[in-house]
Order: C-alpha cells, then sequence, then structure tokens
C-alpha cells in the first residue's frame, strides 16, 4: 500500500512536471513552486498516515527513533563536509532491513530532527521526501533479494545520493526559476553536481566500510524484535 | 534536552510566549503569500513585517546567518535564470562562453525576475528562519500530537530526545578508545577511518540495545494499553487570537490582491510593471506587523504580557 502510495505521489510530481514543459504549454502560468509543495506535502502526509494506521509494536517504534536519530548525529556531525551525509547510509540500510515503511519514516524523521539542530527551512520537506524515497527504494531492494547483497545495496546507495539531490533541486527550481523546462533543470543539477558527487562517493565508502556488518547487526536486531509480542 | 545543541533558544518576550501553532501558522501564512506573489512590492510588504518579528523577538543575529546562507543560493537563482530564460527583449550583452556554442543573451528581465525571485526566497527563509528560532520543536510536537494516533509524533519526539543522549554516548566510546591507546583523531586517513569503523560499530550497537530498553520502559508505563491520554501544556492567550485575527485579515488581502491581479508582475517579454491595491497592502502590512507592535507593547510595559 505504502509503495503504491509512493508510487503514485512520484507519479503526479513527474506527470505535473511533464505538463509543465509540455510544446504550447497551457499549463505553464500555474504557480508550480506552490503545487510542488501542495503534493508533496500530500505525499509526507499519505505516508504518515498510513503509519498511523497501521499496528506497529513499541519496539518497531522506538527502533525508528532510535536509527533515526542515530542518522540525524551522523549528519551533523559531518555537516562541515558539505554533501558527505553518512545518514543516507543509515537510512538505507535500516529500509533494506526492515522495509519499505520503516526506510521511509527513518528517511522523513531523520531530516526533520537533524533540521531542529542545523535549522528548518523550505528544504526541510524536500529533505523528507528524498530520504525518505531512499530508505523506501533500499526496502523495494530489499525485499526483492532474499539475502544480503552488498554490490547491488552499494549500487542503490551510491545512486541514491543522485537523486536525492535531484528530488532537493526541484524545490528551489519549481519556486524561483523561469522558465521550468528539461534545460533549467539540467542546469540546476549541474550546479548540484558536486554535492551529490561528494555525498554518493560517502555512500559508496560508508556501504563498502559498514555496510555487511551494520546488515548483520539490523538482521539480528529484526530477530530479538520478533521476540517482542508487542 | 540540551538546549544549547538545538537552534531553537528561549527568550523572554511575546514572540516565544505565543502558542506554537499561532507561530506556525504566521510562518505558513507569509509561505503561502509569497509563493502566489510575484510583484516585489508585494514580497517586500511581505519580508518587512517578518523581518520586524524576527528582530522584535531578539533574533536578529541568527536572522543575518540565514541571510548570508542564502546568499549562495541567491547567486544560483540569478545564474540559472539568466543563462535558461530566452523570453527576455532587452539584451544587456552577449556572452560567448565556448567557440563553438551558440551565444548566450542576457536579458533586463532575467535579471529583474531573478531579482524578484531572490526577494521572494529572501521571505521564505525569513519565515523559517522564524520557525527554527521562535518555535520549541518539543512545544510544537506536542501541539500536533493529537493528530491520529500520535504515533509518528511521538517517534519524532523520542529522536530529539534520544540525539544529546547519543552524542554524550559516543565521547563516551572515543574516551574509552583513546584510554585504550586507540586515538582515532591521529594517523592518516586510512589509519583513522580503521580506528573510527570499531567506535561507530559500539554506538550503532548499544544504541540499538537502547531502544529494545526504551520500548520495555514504554510497556512498563503502559504505552499501547488503551487509549493515549493527552495533556494540554500550552494555553491559548487573548494574544494569540489576536495574532490569529490579524492573519486571517493578511491572509485574505494577500488573496483578495492576488485574485484582482495586483500581484503579477510583467518580467517577461519586456519589463513592465503598474502598482495598484496600495489600501490591501498597507491593511496587510500591518495585519503582519502585529505581533512585534505587541511585543513592543511588552517590553515597554512589564504587565502588558500579562494582559493580553
Amino acid at each position: 500500500m505504502q509503495l503504491r502510495i509512493s508510487l503514485i505521489s512520484l507519479g503526479l510530481l513527474g506527470l505535473l512536471l511533464l505538463l509543465s514543459i509540455w510544446p504550447g504549454r497551457s499549463l505553464g502560468n500555474w504557480n508550480w513552486g506552490l503545487l510542488a509543495a501542495t503534493i508533496l506535502t500530500v505525499a509526507l502526509a499519505g505516508f504518515f498516515w498510513q503509519f498511523e494506521r497501521r499496528r506497529n509494536s513499541i519496539v518497531q517504534l522506538s527502533f525508528i527513533a532510535t536509527i533515526s536519530s542515530l542518522a540525524a548525529l551522523s549528519r551533523v556531525a559531518f555537516v562541515p563536509i558539505a554533501g558527505l551525509q553518512p545518514a543516507s547510509f543509515i537510512i538505507m540500510i535500516s529500509g533494506y532491513v526492515f522495509g519499505s515503511q520503516t526506510g521511509f519514516l527513518v528517511g522523513a524523521i531523520t531530516a526533520l530532527v537533524s533540521n531542529f539542530f542545523l535549522g528548518q527551512g523550505p528544504w526541510t520537506p524536500w529533505q523528507m521526501l528524498a530520504w525518505g524515497i531512499c530508505g523506501l527504494l533500499a526496502g523495494c531492494l530489499g525485499q526483492a533479494l532474499s539475502a544480503f547483497r552488498l554490490l547491488p545495496f552499494v549500487f542503490l546507495c551510491t545512486f541514491s545520493a543522485f537523486l536525492f539531490g535531484w528530488i532537493t533541486n526541484i524545490s528551489y527550481w519549481s519556486s524561483f526559476v523561469h522558465p521550468l523546462n528539461w534545460s533549467s533543470y539540467l542546469g540546476s543539477c549541474i550546479a548540484s553536481f558536486p554535492f551529490d558527487l561528494i555525498h554518493a562517493a560517502g555512500n559508496l565508502a560508508f556501504s563498502l566500510l559498514f555496510g555487511t556488518h551494520f546488515y548483520q547487526l539490523l538482521f539480528r536486531f529484526q530477530r530479538k524484535m520478533s521476540g517482542y509480542s508487542k | 534536552m540540551n538546549e544549547t545543541m538545538l537552534s531553537y533558544r528561549v527568550k523572554d518576550n511575546l514572540i516565544h510566549s505565543l502558542h506554537p501553532l499561532t507561530t506556525l501558522s504566521y510562518v505558513l501564512v507569509i509561505t503561502i503569500l509569497s509563493l502566489i506573489f510575484y510583484h516585489p512590492i508585494y514580497l517586500a510588504a511581505l519580508l518587512l513585517p517578518a523581518a520586524l518579528v524576527i528582530v522584535s523577538s531578539g533574533h536578529y543575529k541568527e536572522w543575518s546567518i540565514y541571510l548570508k546562507l542564502s546568499v549562495s543560493l541567491i547567486i544560483l537563482i540569478a545564474v540559472l535564470n539568466m543563462v535558461f530564460s530566452r523570453e527576455g527583449e532587452t539584451i544587456l550583452f552577449t556572452l560567448q562562453l565556448l567557440p563553438g556554442m551558440a551565444p548566450l543573451d542576457l536579458s533586463l528581465e532575467a535579471l529583474a525576475f531573478a531579482a524578484g525571485m531572490g526577494l521572494r526566497l529572501l521571505v521564505i527563509i525569513t519565515a523559517f528562519c522564524l520557525y527554527s528560532q521562535a518555535i520549541d520543536p518539543d512545544r510544537i510536537l506536542r501541539a500536533v500530537a493529537g493528530l491520529g494516533k500520535g504515533k509518528t509524533v511521538l517517534a519524532i519526539i523520542l529522536a530529539t530526545r534520544l540525539f544529546p543522549q547519543f552524542l554524550r554516548d559516543y565521547r563516551r566510546i572515543m574516551e574509552i578508545s583513546q584510554c585504550r591507546g586507540v586515538d582515532p583523531y591521529h594517523g592518516n586517513l586510512w589509519q583513522r577511518t580503521g580506528r573510527l569503523k570499531p567506535v561507530i560499530s559500539v554506538l550503532f550497537s548499544s544504541s540499538l540495545e537502547q531502544a529494545l530498553e526504551l520500548a520495555e520502559s514504554m510497556y512498563a508505563r503502559g504505552y499501547g494499553s488503551g487509549e493515549r491520554s493527552q495533556r494540554q501544556a500550552d494555553l491559548w492567550h487573548p494574544r494569540d487570537f489576536l495574532i490569529l485575527l490579524a492573519l486571517i485579515i493578511a491572509f485574505f488581502c494577500g488573496i483578495l490582491a492576488y485574485g484582482q491581479g495586483w500581484t503579477a508582475f510583467n518580467y517577461y517579454p519586456r519589463l513592465s510593471w503598474e502598482f495598484s491595491g496600495s489600501s490591501i497592502l498597507t491593511l496587510m502590512t500591518l495585519s503582519l506587523a502585529i505581533p512585534s507592535v505587541l511585543n513592543w507593547g511588552c517590553k515597554r510595559s512589564n504587565s502588558f504580557l500579562s494582559k493580553i
């Protein structure tokens, strides 16, 4: 269900972006900044609503809080190196082991909590969505593979760094740039490329260094969690 | 929680004594209106009262940091607009970036649009600066805890609370590591990474253990045993209603001006502008300035805050 919601949200975002650059641009005068922000809010609210509806054990709840806090701490610790985000790796390994919904929630909460310390901004909801999607994709990969495979995980982790940049770029591109077309969006992606590259290199290094070990730790913890009934 | 780590700072003034949902509404109204306005005068009319609220609440220093950080983003916005916009008719100069490439026409209209959007960014940054500095994360999370079953909010509150604890744990593990003669701060990058790896692993596994202890503790306190009880920690005061009323007026003024087309600005193809709706604009600005006026009143008279 949560995967369906995310795909619908992403599809809607993509459709709106396509409509905005369609020849003739009948919808070119729409306020895309406001529209994108509205869709983003609805998408995030949809995920959180799903989480509220689902029966979660206390251990799951405390795990999500704990891992989000650790990811937020890692982000704050590495803030002097612009672009380096160990939080991405922690979010994705959690999503890989515990599934898409947990991955999304850990990603979204990490962005929000770390910004309580770094400062909130118009970028916060976009970071919540971007990291949420990274966690969700890792969850999908975890479901698709029967056992842990480092290489696909490393590849996804590295690619997700660019995906994170591409999603967060929409925040200022849709609100402050004219015209909204592929060229200007590509321009915004080129501008963020150095930071995305550092992010990707960091994700590659963290997943190679800690991937297998963290997976084992989390997998053991998951088995331990299953012993708790509530 | 270690308050010095949060970007929020406690201050003794009216802005900080408002209900968190009132301040949040203020931030939202400013942000939404800034996203629908294109006219620089209307955008400046949003920036002015928001800046007054920031300054009167004692956050000028933090605001100036936000403004400095936004300069790089404003430059990026200007470059993107000037490079990719081809709709402007008043060409300022033509650039030949690379031989063989088509020359790049930089127009006055693109520059004006970039300036207008830079102003919009300043408004939004100012609004979010107010959110960061004047809203206590605990209070706002408590205020929205009633949404749904409160599980999401609880997870966010727990994550925020655990943050300083994990930082202390990290420092403790580092000290123990150094006492054992393994110093992750010395050596080349490879050596430091190798020494840091066990520290991070210990922190990670001990944190997971703490997650279990936390869950047991919550279970022992009755979490999940029935309907969740809720304590109303923040009271609504007359000042909240006064400011909310002012926000409703400001929002409707903004929507009215937008509906009349007064907030539009013709950047393309040729820069042309007119200004209408001065009375609506004044009413909107004054309404948005109400919190700073009330705060000024509180500074002048000690009893004023208790009255409202």
